[in-house]
């Protein structure tokens, strides 16, 4: 189903969300992408306005998505709340293949706004696939539960927004962005006009986020080197260089196609703003000039 | 941070070359074991050819060279914002009424001569011709009694013996999002306080808001723009614009003297700094010297001399 992008606010969304979430649950809920965007840089647009249509919750740890998946799944379904389906998909069954099954998508009872909620939960720390499909049951069926590989990067650290719901980091989404397209995903995006590669979405999200953090502090470029230095110490302790080194290779890949990301970029996180172009190109230049700040520098090796 | 290997490829004309190129990127990436990038500039081949070239020859490699390899292609030529301002020879009467300012709202009486060649750092040839200037002007009763009154001088003054501050202007760009005063005041504050960039350790905020914290009855309302002092040693040539950015990042350098500008830097030469901390939280703040000057230059003479009269009281 392709519905058209809708404003929503932000921060009552949150509060609707968190209320609607057994409070037992909250703590192990993260709110990821773009409402979690609008949550940040709320000062910034003075409003928490976005446009969007789904709010992502990522349930973590991981070990617990699943069981935490069905029991929030069953409480919205009992309350009404109604799933629906992209490509007329339908819930799965016992023998349905688990890459075959649908991600829950739900709407709220007497929605008015076109807007979902959507099921991810938290990578095991083994997955090395970039997309990673798990099973659980509800009273409509079975649905898939997706897990992108650089996830636990996009919640590291993300404070508390509401009632006990956390949002993530921009600067670690932004990152975790980056992560996952060091080999950039060159998959077409359908829902998209001119269908550009999906890398290009992700990354120039990511450059979006730099921009929102830059106006809405001038010290972001050097907390944020901090707060990518953290989020990988914590998440790929092993691997923090040969990670840095992808994340540039992302931001490079992105050039060519600076044009079309800006213009996915406006009519998402930054539709408030109204960015222009050159200054979106500044950002992409200002993030890449980020990787060489000493923080990111310390205990790499010299080439 | 892992040195990269930087290629440049300017007016590739075919995928040929190209192609040849790619190769020999990755052939360097793996000798040396380090990334490498193409920086492919301006190519005669469109930018949409060399990516789609670009992408059809990755799939020949293997996936930890691929991991190595990336490609920038760039058809943009340099703008005003990516070169630096060259910086002219140190203002040495501005420099001296500068320091002779301060002595005078700090009630510190007349100057001797070698006090203030050593503030400044520079010989005594320029400073004598300087004097002159001021004793010419009237400003000075002697070259041997040197003491100014800051309430005496005028903008039309100070053009006239040639002691107008070098000061660098920036605007916002076409296009940019134009940031209130207030706002860039906001943002320099962050940067000016401890714990700030290294970049912006030269700067101070000077200007309306400055005279405010000295003398908050000060007959002001508003901020016309954002003074900042920089403080260069005399043997800088050259001014990086993009410092800026980090303020924002559409301002760019304002070429015109008469246009008004959001951002002005006046720049120190002198090789002694002074700069305190002001406010709560502290920010670095310019000396009621630099404060008092830069409300002549704003035009604000009447404030300026009631400021003059408040610091020294």
């Amino acid at each position: 189903m392709s519905r058209p992008l809708v404003a929503l606010d932000a921060e009552a969304l949150l509060r609707r969300v968190a209320a609607r979430v057994p409070q037992s649950l909250r703590a192990n809920i993260v709110v990821i992408g773009s409402i979690a965007t609008a949550w940040a840089f709320r000062d910034v647009a003075r409003t928490a306005m976005v446009a969007t249509k789904d709010i992502d919750l990522l349930l973590q740890p991981s070990v617990d998505a699943v069981s935490t998946a069905e029991a929030l799944g069953g409480r919205l379904l009992s309350e009404g709340w109604t799933p629906h389906f992209p490509n007329d998909m339908q819930p799965g069954t016992p023998t349905t293949p688990d890459q075959e099954l649908p991600a829950l998508r739900l709407t709220p009872p007497d929605d008015q706004e076109g807007w979902f909620v959507e099921l991810l939960a938290e990578p095991p720390s083994s997955q090395t696939e970039r997309k990673h499909w798990r099973r659980f049951s509800t009273p409509e069926g079975d649905f898939g539960l997706p897990s992108f590989r650089y996830m636990r990067v996009a919640i590291h650290d993300a404070p508390e927004a509401m009632l006990g719901l956390r949002a993530a980091e921009p600067a670690c989404m932004a990152l975790a962005h980056l992560l996952e397209h060091a080999d950039p995903d060159r998959t077409p995006i359908s829902g998209l006009p001119g269908n550009p590669p999906r890398f290009v979405k992700d990354v120039g999200r990511a450059v979006a986020l730099w921009w929102l953090a830059n106006q809405q502090s001038p010290l972001a470029p050097t907390r944020w080197p901090q707060q990518w230095v953290d989020a990988l110490m914590a998440t790929f302790p092993n691997q923090r260089d040969e990670l840095l080194v992808g994340a540039r290779s992302a931001l490079s890949a992105i050039e060519p196609y600076l044009r079309d990301a800006h213009q996915i970029a406006v009519t998402s996180v930054l539709a408030p703003h109204a960015t222009p172009l050159e200054a979106y190109r500044r950002a992409l230049t200002g993030m890449t000039r980020m990787l060489e700040h000493p923080t990111m520098r310390a205990g790499l090796p010299r080439g | 941070m892992l040195q990269i290997l930087a290629k440049q490829l300017a007016r590739v004309r075919s995928t040929r070359d190209l192609r040849a190129e790619i190769l020999d990127l990755a052939a360097a990436a793996v000798e040396g074991n380090r990334p490498a990038r193409l920086d492919v500039i301006s190519p005669v081949i469109s930018a949409h050819t060399v990516q789609a070239e670009w992408d059809r020859v990755m799939p020949a490699f293997d996936a930890t060279v691929r991991q190595l390899i990336s490609i920038r292609i760039s058809e943009d030529r340099p703008t005003a914002r990516d070169t630096t301002i060259a910086l002219a020879k140190p203002n040495y009467t501005y420099e001296l009424l500068r320091l002779l300012v301060g002595a005078s709202l700090e009630d510190d009486g007349p100057q001797p001569l070698a006090g203030l060649m050593e503030k400044i750092g520079a010989s005594q040839t320029p400073i004598r011709a300087a004097l002159m200037s001021l004793r010419a002007a009237e400003l000075i009763p002697n070259t041997r009694w040197i003491e100014v009154i800051p309430e005496q001088l005028s903008t039309e003054t100070l053009s006239r013996i040639g002691a107008l501050p070098q000061t660098l202007r920036f605007r916002f760009e076409r296009g940019a999002q134009i940031k209130s005063p207030d706002l860039l005041l906001d943002r320099a504050r962050s940067l000016l306080q401890q714990g700030g960039p290294m970049e912006w350790r030269a700067f101070a905020l000077s200007g309306t808001p400055v005279a405010q914290m000295d003398m908050p009855a000060l007959d002001l309302i508003g901020t016309p723009r954002l003074d900042l002092v920089a403080h260069l040693d005399r043997e800088v040539d050259a001014f990086d614009p993009n410092l800026l950015r980090w303020l924002d990042d559409g301002l760019e350098p304002e070429s015109n003297v008469l246009a008004p500008a959001p951002v002005v830097i006046t720049l120190v030469r002198a090789k002694q700094e002074f700069t305190r901390t002001l406010g709560n939280p502290p920010v670095r703040s310019a000396y009621p010297m630099d404060v008092l000057l830069s409300l002549l230059d704003l035009g604000l003479r009447d404030q300026a001399i009631q400021y003059a009269k408040a610091m020294r009281a």
